[in-house]
Parts: structure tokens; sequence; C-alpha cells
């Protein structure tokens, strides 16, 4: 017998009033700083590729399927197609979130799939989807620019071919100062804030959303502030698919997962 | 390399009787005895967002469990309890064959063994979850993700539930005065905050599942190989070891030989995870 009753959501600790004290940010970070970044690939054992991604507590697992070929309802055409879906854990936000799909996930699909496509070579499979499916673990803020980043390292890591890897970076403007990857916090306190997907090294922009009201060089600023993120993050993403990559030419002798349970 | 290559070739081909030469000879593709368990793994609060989470791994099967609170007016029919209310969830990123937008028969059979479980009390004592005053009472979301489905999932996610409940900590309350709803007790007492207080639960239960192939008990199989089986069972049992609960669904028989076995190995796996 399932329990019935409505239930309300109880929080532990208020949001905090303000989230720049005396000019510095909760958790001591640099106004142009991004969180910790982890990142690890193969961590599914049936997709083509997959990735887990940490971005301080914004915690982001991608898995790519297929290419498969397409449903019969879809047309007909030359070029493949992503699918990306986008699911956040009901955990991970502040208020429990629900297990169907909710407005915030159908647009955090979208503007994955945005992000993506342009750096896919889509050509070479035609006919034929390629799934990106990806979980939210926990939203700490800044959840798109990690998914972006997660999902691009998954592309990488099941050898599919792209013009050059995606990398995402957020800002937002809180009391007129411009806050390199936000907090979950920082976000709900923000005047502005946009979202930007850009190729390094092709030095093209594949998104950018922004909402909020920006003067013209605010957000200059703000777009150079980002993109300088995204290089980092790029140079990061390379790091971690050049290890992997040496790590499969050369497996470890022992697993590291028995010696650790021995 | 010619050699390696044939025997891929062979693998994908004639999956079933490369398995069997394995099995033949006491062995397993990936290494195991037919009687040997994979490595289990266990970390709790991973999740900073929930109230508790648990992370277990099995070998490479993976559960991520995450509890979250919420506050309910008790049911008529039990006034004296809250609830757990377990959810699994096989989101389309953990196996090839979970596609969005459908809700997988399979984990709609593993929230109904855990839900079952959870609501009859049988991991832990419903009464610990009302609050002073008996006005309100907690609910418990335990939902369950599985972020890699290689396998075993009904044992991965049963240890991930239990290690999350384990973490647990329901904060402090007190009965407010006229209403007679229960409140937040205050952070700043003179004695510091109030203490919050863990569940006491029930002595846990330890899963196995087993497959049976072709009159072989095979103990923790993983996806490769549960696609194989004849049949599967799964055991749980209780804190002094007994069967506290069998499920085999369809497919071959299971003889009585290999009903003792697969319960020694859980046993085996009992002791494992509650030992010193």
């Amino acid at each position: 017998m399932a329990f019935t009753n409505s239930s309300v959501p109880f929080f532990r600790h208020d949001r905090p009033a303000e989230v720049i004290a005396d000019g510095k940010r909760l958790d001591g970070r640099d106004n142009e700083e991004f969180r910790t970044l982890f990142l690890n690939c193969g961590t599914i054992s049936q997709a083509s590729g997959s990735s887990y991604v940490e971005l301080g507590s914004t915690k982001v697992m991608v898995g790519v399927y297929g290419p498969r070929q397409s449903d019969r309802w879809m047309k007909y055409s030359e070029q493949g197609s992503l699918d990306c879906d986008v699911r956040l854990a009901t955990f991970a936000t502040r208020q429990r979130g629900r297990p169907i799909q909710t407005q915030l996930e159908k647009e955090l699909s979208a503007q994955l799939e945005t992000a993506l496509s342009a750096s896919v070579l889509l050509h070479t499979f035609p006919k034929a989807v390629l799934d990106v499916q990806c979980l939210v673990l926990e939203a700490g803020g800044s959840v798109l620019a990690a998914v972006i980043a997660a999902a691009t390292l998954a592309l990488a890591d099941a050898s599919i071919e792209l013009r050059d890897l995606v990398s995402a970076a957020s800002v937002s403007r809180v009391q007129g100062i411009q806050l390199l990857d936000p907090t979950a916090e920082e976000e709900y306190r923000e005047e502005a804030g946009l979202v930007l997907s850009f190729m390094p090294c092709l030095n093209q922009i594949t998104s950018l959303t922004s909402h909020g009201v920006w003067s013209k060089d605010e957000l200059r600023d703000a777009v150079e502030l980002a993109m300088g993120a995204c290089e980092e993050i790029d140079a990061a993403l390379r790091d971690q698919l050049v290890q992997n990559a040496s790590q499969r030419r050369d497996p470890p002798v022992l697993d590291e997962d028995d010696n650790e349970n021995a | 390399m010619v050699v390696s290559l044939e025997g891929d070739a062979f693998a994908r081909l004639y999956p079933r009787e490369y398995y069997a030469k394995f099995v033949s000879q006491g062995m397993r593709p990936d290494g195991r005895v037919l009687t040997q368990e994979r490595p289990i793994s266990i970390v709790r609060d991973v999740v900073a967002g929930a109230d508790s989470s648990a992370l277990v791994k099995l070998g490479r099967a993976t559960a991520l469990a995450g509890i979250k609170l919420e506050v309910a007016s008790p049911e008529d029919e039990r006034p004296g309890e809250g609830s757990i209310i377990v959810q699994v969830e096989l989101p389309p990123m953990c196996s090839a064959s979970s596609r969005p937008g459908l809700v997988s028969p399979r984990a709609a059979r593993l929230t109904e063994e855990l839900g079952g479980l959870a609501e009859s009390g049988a991991l832990c004592d419903l009464a610990q979850l009302t609050h002073p005053g008996g006005r309100s009472v907690w609910v418990a979301y335990c939902d369950v993700y599985v972020l890699d489905a290689d396998g075993s999932l009904s044992d991965v996610c049963l240890l991930a539930t239990l290690a999350a409940l384990q973490a647990l900590r329901l904060p402090a309350l007190e009965p407010e005065g006229a209403g007679g709803a229960a409140v937040p007790a205050p952070h700043d007492t003179p004695e510091g905050p109030a203490a919050p207080r863990a569940l006491r639960l029930e002595p846990p239960l330890t899963p196995l599942t087993c497959g049976i192939f072709g009159g072989a008990l095979v103990v923790d199989p993983t996806a490769e190989e549960e696609a194989l089986m004849d049949a599967l069972v799964c055991l749980r049992v209780n804190g002094d070891g007994q069967l506290a609960g069998v499920s085999k669904l369809g497919g071959s028989g299971l003889g009585r030989e290999h009903l003792a076995t697969a319960h020694m190995a859980a046993m085996r796996r009992h002791l494992a995870l509650q030992g010193p």
C-alpha cells in the first residue's frame, strides 16, 4: 500500500541572502576563476563512449550510443542526426524533481543539441542517429556548461568524428559584477547571465544564449571571459583524452578496482 | 594477434558456445571462478544536495541512491508511521536497451521489489519517521539511479538503498505550541544546534543474484552473462543468515543443491559486508 498523502519539501538551510560578501564570492573564488574540474571517460560499460564530469559540486554523466538506424517515422536524411536527452536526477536540485520530463530538461536537451551538432561531422553517418544520453546527478550551478563538456568528451570517447571539441562556460552578473562559472546560489541571485559554447581551435562559437539585460560593453566582456574559460576547459578535455588513449594502448597489468578490494 | 582476433570473432558469433567452453573448465571469461562474486565498493554521501546518498559498485554495475526528505500529514490508516518511497530508474544512459520516454518493465519490477520491502518495514521501523506532536511525518523519497547496468541490478539497487538509509540523518524537530505542527529546532540554543538523528535500521538484508547455465550455477553474473543464462535466481539473506526472500522467474529448473550453493555464496557476501 503506497503512501498517498501529498508532501511538501523540507529545506535544511535557507538560501544565502547575499552571494557576494565584502567583494568576495562565498566559496572564496576569484570572480574570473572556475571551480575544480574533474574528468573521466569510459565510465559506462555498454556505451560506445561515455564520460563523467564534475565542475565543483555539479556532477554529470553521459553515455553515447550508436550510431543506430533512425526511427521509421523520421524522414530520409543524407545527414545523420543527434538525439540528445538530458535528465536531472530527482535529488539533483534543491527541491526534489519529478521523475517525468520537465520543461527545464527539454530546454537543456535542445540547447545541448544546438551546441554539439555544429561540431559533429553528421554526413559521415547518413540515415543514422547518435543517442547522447545525459544524467545530471547534482545540479550545483552551470549545469549546461558541464553537460556540454561531458557530452563532447563522450562523443570523442566514442570515436565520433568531430570538427573540434566544444567547450562551454557560463557567466552570471550579480550586483553588477561578472562571475565566471556561477554556483546554484549565484545563479539564483543573478541579474543577467549567459552560456557560451565555443570551439577554441576553430575559434567559432556554436551557441550563445543570454538572459537578462546586458549593455554592449558588458556583453563583450562576458563573452571574452567565457571564451577564455572555454580554452582552459578545452585543454583539460584534450589532456583527458590523451591520457585515456594511452591507457587503452598500454593497459595497466592489474585492474585497479581488483586491487582495492582484494 | 591472429589468435586473439579469432577468439573475438568466435565470442561474437557464438557467444553461448564461447561461454560454455569457459564454464566446462570452471572459469568465466572475466577470470572469475563460477562461485566468485565481483568486488563491492560502497561510498556514502556523494551528492551534497540530497539528504543522504550512496554510490554502490558491484564490479562495473553501478547504482546511485539519493534520499530527499519531505513533510506530509500522516495517513488515516497508519497515523503513527512515516514512509520510505523507493523508486528505481534505469535512465537511457545506463544501457544500450533503455530508450528515453519509456518506463522499462525492468525498472518497474525493481521498483516494485524494493518499494515493497521499504513499505513493509523490512528495512526499518517506519514509526521512527513521525514528528514530535504526531501531526506530521517524514516521507523519505529514495530514488535509485542505475548508472551502469552491468548485471545483478537487483543486488546493486538494494545495497545502494540500504547504504543511503544508513547515512540518513533526520533533522531535529520540536513540537510547536499551539498548532501542533512540528518546526525545525532552533540552531542557536545555548547547547548548540540539536543533533540530527540516525534511523535505527533492521539488520541489513544481503542480496545475491545467481544464474543457471547448462546445469551450472554462476554467481553474480554481468549483463553479458545474464543474457546467456537459462534462468536467474535472486536471494536475500537476513541478519541471521537465513533466507529472507527468493525470486526465480521462469527459465530452467533450479536444483536443491544449487539453492544450497547460492545460499552459501550469499552468506559469504553477508559476512564480508557485515564483517569486522
